[in-house]
């Protein structure tokens, strides 16, 4: 089912969430509304649920599979949506949880108690909680309570699936280990799905392609790869990860370059013009790469990552006087603010 | 240590000066020519007619409660409108008032020399001096119980639960049941004690607008008062006993539903 949203605008008061934005999801895509808080992607979320109507305007439609629903209740949808917070039904057990969505159907379309129970003993092994069928939600960790959410949101076999920050009340372990799993959980059943995150690391590691929003309207959309190494601008390039700004005066013009700390290389002879000398402040050694902090003669901050065996053939300490350059893969933009 | 004990002393024997002593006091007195004039005093006609005219209004004061409170509860939980602290100062009202006032409102209103008189000796329906008035001043004063239970419940709770029902497919009335109802339900429980309680106990409201008349516009608290006026002590206490059951009952009631909701959670 693929999912479009065109010219889609939302207003709370004089707060603009929305800024006439269009989005198109291919069938059976895993695509991630990737932005700071308030930059609207809950919202478009919400907004292609049916939970918040778009302001009133005659271009604005949200269109699943060609079929406009832009007037249609979140009831009749047929969406899965799993809340940041879980939203279980605190008074039913794990297992009627899950059957919710098939219980309430009307009569003629609702499934025997013999097929719904088969249904959600098969969900509940997809979720790997056959066992906790008859507990309630209060007794169940956080990462099975956002399972169980899913498995709810899956019971209704529905057209789309939406996830609002699903990880986001979770611990960063829990959280590295529910990833992997929604990409695998997304391959085995490919339905077109579209998470809300903040968190670059999770838009990174589990969307097909990334939408990447500020203050309402989308910066840029593309896979992982294209936003992360070809950035359409400072705000993507920032959100994505850490940056080195410096100002460099090129072909006497004033430009703002910004790099990666990993596109940064640490020499103790100036081996180059754009090679920077700067004062070692601070090595983190702990992680997969050394995170040296610096700071240069003009004073500015600089962050650099360099494997652990360089590391190791530098012998550096905090104090050394060091360059800075930077290798190939560098990024240059206009300096428009000045 | 000292502290500790004089405090706790202090607390113990205020309580037994103004709880204790007086509750013993109305069961002695109730049962001070025994078991036997006890009983009859209880089984009087008008005793009788007084229980049930208090039940009666309980019956309907505490369902208009749950309704109201649920409606309100769920107004102002779940929207934005423009007025809302306002409503929700106006709902304390009955609390704030003195129920004399309440029932003079009611006297103001419908009686003969009231906004409604007139309309009401043209349709014939008595009002003030007759059970609508006392049914009438009753929900005045307990109707806030469950609306005040239940709007810092609902506001606690939030509305993520019911919209996951609505993307479920869950109708309106679905999500009410199944959903709402089991959230709030001890709320609600909780609500109608309390207003069951204060519906039984009712006096000043119900004494304006009741006029006294025996077997007919009298409560269980009036009829007390009547029969204490006419030095009839063994039976005034005897059915005050009655009221003192009642607030026993709610006290244990309530502190069971403390308990149980604590042990849910």
């Amino acid at each position: 089912m693929s999912i479009e949203v065109r010219n889609i605008s939302k207003s709370f008061g004089s707060f603009r969430a929305l800024d006439n934005v269009s989005l198109h999801v291919e069938q059976g895509e895993l695509v991630s509304l990737l932005g700071p808080s308030g930059s609207g992607k809950t919202t478009l979320l919400r907004i292609i649920a049916g939970l918040e109507t778009p302001d009133p305007s005659q271009a604005s439609a949200v269109i699943f599979d060609g079929e406009n629903l832009t007037t249609l209740s979140a009831k009749d949808r047929g969406v899965g949506f799993v809340f940041q917070h879980y939203a279980l039904f605190r008074h039913m057990s794990v297992f009627e949880n899950i059957a919710f969505g098939l219980r309430v159907r009307p009569k003629a379309t609702r499934p025997s108690d013999d097929v719904i129970k088969a249904k959600v003993m098969e969900l509940l092994r997809l979720i790997q909680l056959e066992n906790l069928a008859e507990r309630f939600p209060s007794q169940l960790s956080g990462g099975q309570r956002q399972r169980v959410a899913l498995a709810r949101a899956l019971a209704i076999e529905p057209r789309i699936l939406l996830l609002d920050e699903p990880f986001g009340a979770l611990d960063a372990k829990v959280r590295q280990g529910l990833r992997r799993w929604l990409r695998r959980l997304h391959s085995e059943i490919t339905v077109t799905t579209v998470l809300v995150t903040h968190d670059q690391d999770e838009a990174l590691e589990v969307s097909d392609r990334i939408v990447v929003m500020n203050h309402g309207k989308i910066e840029q959309m593309g896979t992982p790869e294209e936003v992360f190494h070809k950035p359409a601008n400072e705000f993507v390039m920032d959100f994505l990860g850490q940056v080195n700004l410096f100002h460099a005066r090129v072909e006497g013009q004033s430009r703002k370059l910004m790099v990666r700390p990993f596109d940064l290389d640490i020499v103790t002879t100036k081996s180059s013009d754009s090679a920077v000398p700067a004062k070692i402040t601070r090595i983190n050694a702990a992680g997969s790469a050394v995170k040296v902090e610096l700071t240069s003669e003009a004073g500015d901050a600089i962050l650099v990552e360099i494997p652990h065996d360089k590391h190791r053939g530098l012998n550096l300490k905090v104090g050394d006087a060091v360059f800075v350059s930077p290798r190939e893969s560098k990024v240059f933009f206009e300096d428009y603010a000045i | 240590m000292m502290k500790k004990a004089l405090l706790i002393g202090f607390t113990v024997l205020f309580l037994g000066v103004f709880l204790v002593i007086p509750l013993g006091a109305v069961l002695a007195e109730a049962f001070r020519k025994g078991a036997g004039a006890y009983f009859a005093a209880l089984q009087d006609r008008e005793a009788l007619s007084a229980i049930g005219l208090t039940l009666l209004c309980t019956a309907i004061a505490v369902p208009a409660s749950v309704i109201f409170g649920v409606a309100a509860a769920w107004a102002v939980a779940r929207f934005r409108f423009p007025g809302k602290s306002l409503l929700v100062t106006f709902i304390d009202l009955p609390f704030a008032v003195s129920p004399v006032v309440a029932g003079l409102v009611l006297v103001l209103l419908f009686g003969m020399q009231g906004a409604l008189g007139p309309l009401m000796i043209k349709s014939g329906i008595r009002v003030v001096f007759a059970i609508p008035g006392i049914i009438l001043a009753t929900i005045f004063v307990s109707f806030p119980f469950v609306a005040r239970e239940l709007i810092p419940l609902m506001q606690e709770q939030g509305d993520e639960e019911e919209q996951a029902a609505m993307l479920l497919g869950a109708s309106g009335w679905q999500i009410f049941w199944r959903v709402t109802v089991p959230k709030i339900r001890w709320g609600i429980l909780y609500g109608v004690i309390l207003c069951s309680a204060r519906a039984m106990g009712e006096f000043g409201a119900v004494s304006v607008v009741s006029g006294h008349i025996r077997g007919k516009t009298n409560t269980v608290p009036l009829h007390v008062e009547i029969l204490y006026n006419e030095y009839n002590f063994v039976a005034a206490f005897a059915v005050a006993s009655l009221l003192v059951l009642v607030a026993l009952g709610t006290l244990a009631a309530k502190s069971a539903l403390e308990w149980k909701v604590r042990n849910e959670h």
